[in-house]
């Protein structure tokens, strides 16, 4: 598609957008493929109504052959598994809640032990 | 007001038409994604002036279609969507450009409001480009049968042909001049004959 002004990502819409017009398929294909209406899905991809479940997220990214844990955290979706223990563990949620204050070079450590590449600087 | 031409009105529909290979019937929203415009659906409300079927935000490259009438927009394979997507590709390449300096009347609150019916000249406009976009002179005039025609059938199997409903190619047939309504409201080909030239030739 002609309008991308440089390699930022900002939101779920524009991301989905930019693969779909990689991908050379239309909304209706995406749409009919994803068993959802085709304007649920153009207004997912202006980042209006509301926000597609993880089971769409996820089939969404199959069918844009993209990486489904990317296209979840900028639906800002959160595991189930992520949910519930936190529910039943303070402790956990405590951790979540400073999680966003820890500076990437705490988080290098634990990135080396799950065996993630760290997000570039 | 800004006036533009019919024939560079036809040029620029001709020009889109070439740059991007398109075909009778084509997909206008795959030409939104080439063209960097983006497409959504909406409910918008009608005004008294009429029905509001679509419209074009110039400085967010962003078309939203009427969810209000969406079967409307969809009937039959959606031709009346084609021409309003049409019309709203005409106003981004006509009109836009004037509508961010602030030139264009016409964008209200930075939107193109396009209303059912309007004869608002921008309106025209729009209207003659998306006209001229999905049916082209050559490619419509390559399609016409090579004799005399007569009859409705000739004008559904082109309006088949090229996705778009039958009035919209009755002014585009007889706006060429290839087309015009006998005494019994048949379209007919060719051009209508002059004033007089049937008292001529009848007794």
């Amino acid at each position: 598609m002609g309008d991308e002004d440089g390699d930022e990502e900002k939101t779920f819409g524009e991301t989905i957008r930019r693969l779909r017009g990689e991908r050379g398929l239309t909304q209706r294909e995406v749409a009919e493929r994803l068993g959802i209406n085709f304007t649920y899905l153009s207004k997912l991809e202006n980042d209006r109504g509301e926000r597609p479940g993880e089971e769409t997220v996820r089939k969404l990214a199959e069918i844009l052959q993209a990486d489904a844990e990317e296209l979840l955290a900028l639906a800002g979706k959160v595991s189930p598994e992520l949910r519930d223990r936190a529910k039943r563990d303070v402790q956990f949620a405590r951790l979540l809640r400073h999680l966003p204050n820890i500076s990437d070079d705490e988080l290098q450590p634990i990135y080396r032990r799950l065996k993630i590449t760290p997000p570039k600087k | 007001m800004t006036y533009i031409p019919a024939p560079k009105i036809e040029e620029s529909a001709a020009e889109l038409w070439q740059r991007h290979s398109l075909a009778p019937g084509f997909d206008v929203e795959k030409l939104l994604d080439n063209l960097g415009l983006r497409l959504v659906w909406e409910p918008i409300d009608d005004e008294e002036s009429g029905i509001i079927l679509g419209q074009l935000i110039p400085g967010e490259k962003l078309v939203v279609l009427n969810e209000k009438h969406i079967e409307k927009l969809e009937h039959k394979q959606g031709r009346l969507r084609r021409f309003t997507v049409g019309h709203e590709i005409g106003h981004w390449l006509l009109h836009a450009n004037l509508g961010r300096s602030g030139a264009l009347a016409l964008i209200e609150n930075e939107r193109t409001w396009c209303r059912d019916g309007s004869h608002d000249p921008l309106e025209r406009q729009a209207e003659m480009f998306s006209a001229a976009l999905l049916m082209p002179r050559d490619t419509l005039g390559a399609a016409l049968p090579d004799l005399a025609w007569h009859g409705w059938s000739w004008v559904f199997g082109l309006c088949d042909k090229f996705l778009v409903n039958t009035t919209p190619m009755l002014i585009r047939l007889e706006g060429l001049g290839w087309m015009h309504r006998d005494e019994h409201d048949v379209p007919t080909a060719g051009p209508a004959p002059v004033p007089g030239q049937r008292t001529l030739f009848s007794s």
